[in-house]
């Protein structure tokens, strides 16, 4: 029933992220690695999308999937109107640059970068202006409570506050898609609640589409949406009550 | 772009400093090996030219008739024609005609001597490039001009033992007695000749006695008892002047198109520049060695860079960048690591420069029993074994950091093409 309500829920928009049997097999020597195996899915704009499921399930290939890091091994993918299956490396950079904001568990940010060029790098490739480009980290920075530590590099910050400048590099293009996978993985439960808030906060005040792989139930509960994953199938999709949702915001 | 990855591929550079300071030196080496190498054949060059002669000598070319060809009744002769056809070659600055004496014996004071008196226009002397050391450069009729050898060669008539004297023949009473060979009635004449002055060694007219060239074809006319014909009449020696000694290969080959044979130092001076320019073929290729070596490091250094930096090329792609971002990124780092080793190694062939150039200059002379094997003189390369031409150090720059950005560009462009995910999941 609540299946049904996912889907039917945003009938009349046109859907952010669209997946239609999507597949990915790994060869491991002659061993076949079925990480996905015919997902389908319909994301609208502006929902929260927790996707979870036990570790080995296909949380982080169906992410790179969709946030056009990886190649499906079939089925059509499209994000923002745009086709990923069989589009070119270009046109992939250019879609990671301006439809999608990454942000990894491991943060993944460089080490020999303040955060404030860790947050403005995404715009080094987007050929913006130095100045421009560091006006606009330094503002992402301030709105994240980053202020005083623009001038750190990432070994001198806590994890919190090293999610929040991936958060803030994620949202340095303005992209209308966050992708997360594990945010919180890294984090203690406190720092973690943090950083789902602010997700959360993006996705209701600006609007941005959020997907994000965890497979801690306490983390999905900030979501709109959970959608099972075993064994690189959805065995699960079901819209959060909004109960569930405020006692944990 | 470039403008906004440089800063990037700078801050990545001062990561990893001591392995790229490392490799950088290696391309020290290399480019400091070539340059020194080379410069060393334009410094051994450039002597060599010194110890052939003065400038002017190397713009000369003999002219003779083609003897080396079979014998032919119609082999173009040293005539008045000939002589107006290579004026018309272009790149002659001039032509000087010359006309032997047929038959003479020097006599000064006691003694006898034999020496080339040879025939030109006076005012064409100029053009012959030749430096006096003693008398005025003029030429009058009954006047002649001294080469510096002609005194070695005289002897006593009237001593048993041939044996050389040597006659200052400037403060020497001086005379040419001519000879009637083939009169029935053979006869003889002693002339005067007044020389004006003596000129410098070195030319190719060191054994000879310059004249008007109107008082020896009257002599010649005594001697011979013919009247020279216009049409028929040859010249015994043309000496053609380029207007450069870049010209002057051209004008060589016009002439000889013309059936003419050449000689002269230019043309030994280009056998010359072509053996250097083998020799620095040569020795650039074993520089270029020493920088191929470098360029293994630079390639192993950047795949180490890269293994290392994996998880952050998946991170640059995954926020945006393109293939040719990292590819450029790479590549910018693998240039700059070619450039600073460019840079240094050019620095330091300027600062070698000066310490071989202080030793050698230094050296006790005849002391370089190294050098021996060259085919010129090697005391004249004084201060400048070594030559760096500023040509040589841009060049050797720009090569270095192009052997950087070449032996970077097969790792950079696989960090180019590896796939985002791959790249992010590395452990
Ligand atoms: N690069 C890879 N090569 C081979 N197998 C892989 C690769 N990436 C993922 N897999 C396999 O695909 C399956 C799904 O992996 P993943 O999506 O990372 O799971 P999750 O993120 O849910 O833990 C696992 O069985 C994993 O071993
Ligand atoms: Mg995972």
């Amino acid at each position: 029933m609540s299946e049904r309500a996912a889907n039917n829920s945003h009938n009349n928009h046109r859907d952010m992220i669209i997946a239609q049997s999507v597949s990915k097999v790994f060869h491991l020597g002659d061993q076949v690695v079925h990480a996905l195996d015919g997902v389908s899915l319909r994301i609208p704009p502006g929902q929260f999308v927790a996707i979870m499921g036990p570790s080995g399930s296909g949380k982080s290939t169906l992410l790179y999937l969709l946030g056009g890091l990886d190649h499906a091994s079939g089925g059509e993918i499209l994000v923002g109107g745009a086709r990923l299956d069989g589009m070119a490396s270009d046109g992939l950079a250019r879609f990671r640059r301006e439809t999608v904001g990454f942000i990894f568990q491991a943060f993944h940010l460089v080490p020999t970068m303040t955060a404030l060029e860790n947050v403005a790098l995404p715009g080094v490739f987007a050929a913006m202006p130095r100045d421009v480009r560091e006006r606009r980290a330094l503002a992402l920075l301030n709105a994240l409570g980053m202020a005083p530590r623009i001038d750190h590099k990432p070994p001198q910050l806590s994890g919190g506050q090293q999610q929040r400048v991936a958060i803030a590099r994620a949202l340095f293009n303005n992209p209308p898609v966050i992708m997360a996978d594990e945010p919180t993985g890294a984090l203690d439960s406190r720092t973690g609640q943090t950083v789902m808030q602010m997700l959360r906060a993006l996705c209701t005040r600006q609007g941005k589409t959020v997907v994000v792989v965890t497979h801690d139930l306490g983390v999905a509960q900030y979501a709109d949406r959970m959608i099972q994953l075993m064994d690189g199938r959805i065995v699960e999709d079901k819209l959060v009550a909004p109960k569930e949702k405020t006692d944990a915001a | 772009m470039i403008g906004e990855l440089l800063p990037l591929a700078l801050g990545n550079l001062a990561r990893a400093r001591g392995r790229l300071i490392m490799t950088a030196g290696g391309v020290l080496v290399g480019t400091a090996a070539v340059v020194l190498l080379i410069a060393l054949t334009f410094g051994l060059q450039r002597s060599a030219e010194k110890s052939i002669g003065e400038n002017a000598s190397l713009t000369e070319i003999d002219v003779y008739p083609n003897w080396g060809r079979e014998m032919n009744e119609n082999l173009p002769q040293l005539t008045v024609e000939a002589v107006r056809q290579f004026w018309q070659v272009p790149g002659v600055e001039v032509v000087i005609p010359m006309v032997n004496l047929q038959g003479g014996e020097l006599l000064a004071g006691d003694y006898t001597g034999w020496g080339n008196i040879m025939g030109i226009d006076p005012a064409l002397l100029p053009y012959l490039g030749l430096e006096l050391t003693e008398g005025t450069l003029s030429l009058g009729p009954g006047q002649g001009l001294l080469g510096p050898r002609v005194g070695d060669n005289f002897f006593d008539p009237s001593s048993e033992e041939w044996e050389p004297v040597q006659v200052d023949l400037m403060n020497t009473p001086f005379e040419v007695r001519l000879f009637q060979y083939n009169s029935p009635t053979p006869s003889e004449r002693k002339v005067e000749l007044e020389l004006t002055g003596t000129f410098r060694e070195g030319t190719s007219f060191d054994y000879a006695i310059l004249m008007p060239v109107r008082d020896v074809m009257a002599w010649n006319e005594w001697i011979t008892g013919q009247e020279a014909d216009p049409e028929t009449f040859v010249y015994d020696r043309v000496v053609v002047r380029a207007t450069s000694r870049e010209t002057s290969q051209d004008v060589s080959e016009a002439i000889r198109d013309l059936g003419y044979a050449t000689g002269g130092i230019g043309d030994y001076l280009n056998a010359l520049n072509n053996f250097f320019a083998t020799m620095r073929v040569m020795l650039g290729g074993v520089g270029a060695v020493a920088l191929l070596v470098a360029a293994f490091g630079v390639a192993n250094t950047m795949t180490m860079a890269i293994l290392e930096r994996t998880k952050e090329i998946g991170l640059m792609k995954a926020i945006g960048a393109t293939d040719r971002d990292v590819l450029t990124v790479f590549l910018i780092e693998a240039g700059l690591v070619g450039l600073a080793g460019g840079l240094a190694g050019v620095g330091l062939s300027l600062f070698l420069q000066n310490v071989i150039n202080q030793a050698v200059q230094n050296a006790p002379q005849g002391d370089s029993p190294a050098l021996i094997f060259l085919p010129f003189d090697t005391s004249q390369i004084g201060g400048s074994l070594i030559v760096i031409p500023a040509e040589l150090t841009v060049l050797a720059v720009v090569l270095a950091t192009l052997v950087g950005v070449g032996a970077g560009f097969y790792p950079a462009l696989r960090a180019a093409h590896l796939p985002p995910v791959t790249a992010l999941k590395q452990e």
